[in-house]
């Protein structure tokens, strides 16, 4: 009968644990089998620029895809180096620039009309790194490691148009700012 | 004897965490949640900080990268007008207005919340591609009047603003809108949002 009883409160304490493990820790192992899998599939590295086509039925990566916007995407990883991206931009239609942490939270977000020009120059830097000097603006990442997302609003998909907006796409550069 | 000993609470324990895990992440997608506001058949999260770690589950399950509500508001739908599921092997008339936004669009998904494979590679409509109503004969719109528009769900091809399902399962309506108005905000609960009509066959 104690045996019993042991067996019982071990399971109950056990699923207890594997519910709040799950809710805390779910978006940190999605987060974590998006990276693996594309650092598998595609052999993305760490601050390598993705440069994603409009969204359709294959794009199975990441839920919930708008198939109106081209994406830029990157796994950042500021250990080392703070990293600077460049690029230029569309000058009257949506854009905008977010960051993420491994868990998922949005830390940063700015769109074309903050930045007010269609040329994009942020530096991300670690946060405890506030001695840098840069030209552009510093996004300071609470994490070493995140994810950068670019979004760029495509409304008018004719090819000529489409066209003109993957160039723009293809001008984002990121790169090493180690002094 | 003693393999017994360690067999058995070794069972529990790994048969105990599938059940704690599985029950969590079907109470992230059944239960509706606090910061969760119903307007007619849409849901919408009023805060997307993802300080709380159940939505911050909940949204990397079905939104993985979503944005903060201070730039998009994220509308779905998974039922229509009368609270029935949503689903493809039925159509559906989806009737809405302009929206207070600097850009909004329909998108359909899937049970799984990815887009669904159709022959004419249409995913969504937005503000810009959507086919409006046509003003009443003689009349053009005020420039205060907000013109509305008609979007036709089905798996089969319709000739007006067709958004095409797939053949069956359950799918989901994503309404989007970046920068909507601040009138948005304030009557999240009730401003007009588009009505979903099954088409009983």
């Amino acid at each position: 009968m104690k045996r019993l009883a042991t067996y019982v409160l071990l399971g109950i304490a056990t699923s207890v644990l594997a519910y709040y493990l799950t809710i805390l820790y779910l978006p940190n192992a999605i987060y974590a089998g998006l990276s693996y899998r594309l650092q598998q599939s595609r052999g993305v590295a760490s601050n390598e620029l993705i440069y994603v086509d409009l969204p359709t039925d294959t794009s199975r990566n990441v839920v919930m895809p708008n198939p109106d916007f081209l994406y830029i995407a990157c796994f950042y990883d500021v250990s080392e180096c703070p990293q600077r991206i460049t690029g230029t931009m569309p000058d009257a239609t949506y854009w905008s620039l977010a960051f993420y942490q491994p868990n998922t939270v949005n830390w940063y977000i700015k769109n074309d009309r903050q930045f007010g020009t269609p040329q994009l120059d942020v530096t991300i830097s670690k946060a405890g790194d506030r001695s840098m000097e840069s030209s552009s603006e510093i996004a300071y990442s609470p994490v070493d490691k995140g994810f950068m997302l670019i979004r760029i609003l495509v409304t008018d998909n004719a090819p000529e148009r489409l066209a003109a907006y993957k160039a723009l796409q293809a001008s984002v550069r990121l790169e090493d700012v180690c002094e | 004897m003693r393999l017994k000993a360690i067999l058995i609470p070794l069972l529990i324990v790994i048969t105990a965490a599938f059940l704690g895990s599985g029950y969590a992440i079907h109470s992230l997608r059944s239960t509706k949640q606090e910061y969760t506001i119903q307007n007619a058949c849409w849901r919408v999260n009023k805060k997307m900080d993802l300080q709380d770690s159940h939505q911050r589950a909940l949204v990397a399950m079905i939104g993985l990268f979503a944005l903060r509500e201070s730039e998009v508001l994220y509308f779905v739908a998974s039922e229509d007008s009368e609270g029935r599921p949503l689903d493809a092997q039925y159509d559906y008339v989806l009737e809405g207005l302009e929206m207070d936004a600097r850009y909004w669009s329909y998108t359909l998904y899937g049970a799984d919340f990815f887009l669904v494979k159709n022959e004419a590679n249409k995913f969504g409509f937005n503000m810009d591609n959507v086919q409006y109503d046509e003003a009443p004969a003689h009349e053009e719109y005020p420039s205060n009047r907000k013109k509305t528009y008609t979007i036709q769900i089905s798996s089969t091809p319709k000739t007006h603003n067709w958004l095409p399902s797939s053949k069956e399962g359950q799918f989901h309506i994503n309404l989007r809108m970046y920068n909507p108005e601040k009138s948005v905000y304030e009557n999240l609960d009730s401003i007009s949002l588009p009505t979903i009509r099954r088409i009983e066959q």
